[in-house]
């Protein structure tokens, strides 16, 4: 069964709110607008950009993330939850998570956390993709949604996750802690974690 | 929130013991364990289904060992 909630997002271009919903899992409306409204903008841009700086500016790392595939096979499966937001009709931010997963720092060593395997925000809510935003909140609705869901599960807000380069600055703003790069990775990413305290600091704060 | 069901779950004095050790040691109630625990064995599973093979790495001694699952 689908599961909602309802969330303000502000919308930068006519500076009022709307409501966002907050869905859980992910439906195929949501794989759809991936396919047919993210990608093709990502796509064209994509063409556009000469070298790996530019890439990373641009914020494409995610691209070609396999959202249908992964939403097939993780269904009706108790160790991963996915969530979407839903604005103005359209697919705002997708949400994958693992809900087995242990931490890495010292303080809260081997406790038991929610992995973030990936998280991503339409490529016109972004900063590096347009110089003109449409709606701000879109990730940390959803870094929320993942620390509600830590919190709910008796996991103290922890969170762990491995960031694409173009969002490492994102989440060392959030307050993550950064534990470098993580050589057991495939992509060699860098290694993120919010403490209990971090998560309660975050809520606190947005 | 899904719905929850309440079930009678019978286990050994070592087995009871060993639940306990292990949710305070994570921090978490039996109930929130054994729900992590059956995450984990479903994660297991699959990947055993779709013909992975499951390691542990010594971290000291960079040595992999397959994990055997029944």
């Amino acid at each position: 069964m689908r599961e909602s909630w309802e969330f303000p997002l502000l919308n930068r271009q006519t500076g009022k709110e709307e409501l966002a919903t907050l869905y859980t899992p992910i439906a195929d409306n949501n794989v759809d607008d991936f396919e047919s409204l993210w990608q093709p903008p990502m796509i064209a841009r994509l063409a556009t950009i000469k070298d790996h700086d530019e890439l990373q500016a641009a914020s494409l790392q995610d691209i070609y993330w396999k959202w249908r595939e992964k939403q097939q096979a993780r269904s009706n499966r108790f160790d991963w939850m996915s969530f979407a937001v839903e604005c103005g009709g359209e697919t705002q931010g997708l949400m994958f998570v693992r809900t087995v997963g242990f931490a890495r720092i010292d303080s809260q060593r081997n406790l038991p956390l929610i992995y973030i395997d990936l998280i991503s925000a339409a490529p016109w809510n972004r900063n590096g993709f347009t110089d003109t935003p449409l709606y701000k909140g879109v990730g940390p609705l959803l870094l929320g949604a993942a620390i509600s869901l830590s919190v709910n599960e008796g996991l103290d807000g922890r969170l762990g996750l491995h960031a694409l380069p173009q969002s490492e600055d994102w989440y060392r703003q959030q307050g993550m802690t950064e534990l470098g790069t993580d050589t057991a990775h495939p992509e060699s990413l860098v290694y993120f974690e919010f403490t209990s305290a971090d998560a309660q600091a975050y809520v606190s704060s947005t | 929130m899904a719905a929850k069901r309440t079930m009678t779950l019978n286990l050994s004095d070592q087995e009871m013991v060993m639940l306990e050790h292990l949710a305070e040691e994570k921090g978490l109630s039996k109930t929130q364990l054994v729900r992590q625990a059956l995450r984990l064995y479903q994660s297991v599973v699959d990947r055993l289904e779709r013909g992975d093979k499951l390691y542990v790495e010594d971290s000291k001694k960079a040595e992999k060992a397959e994990l055997m699952v029944l």
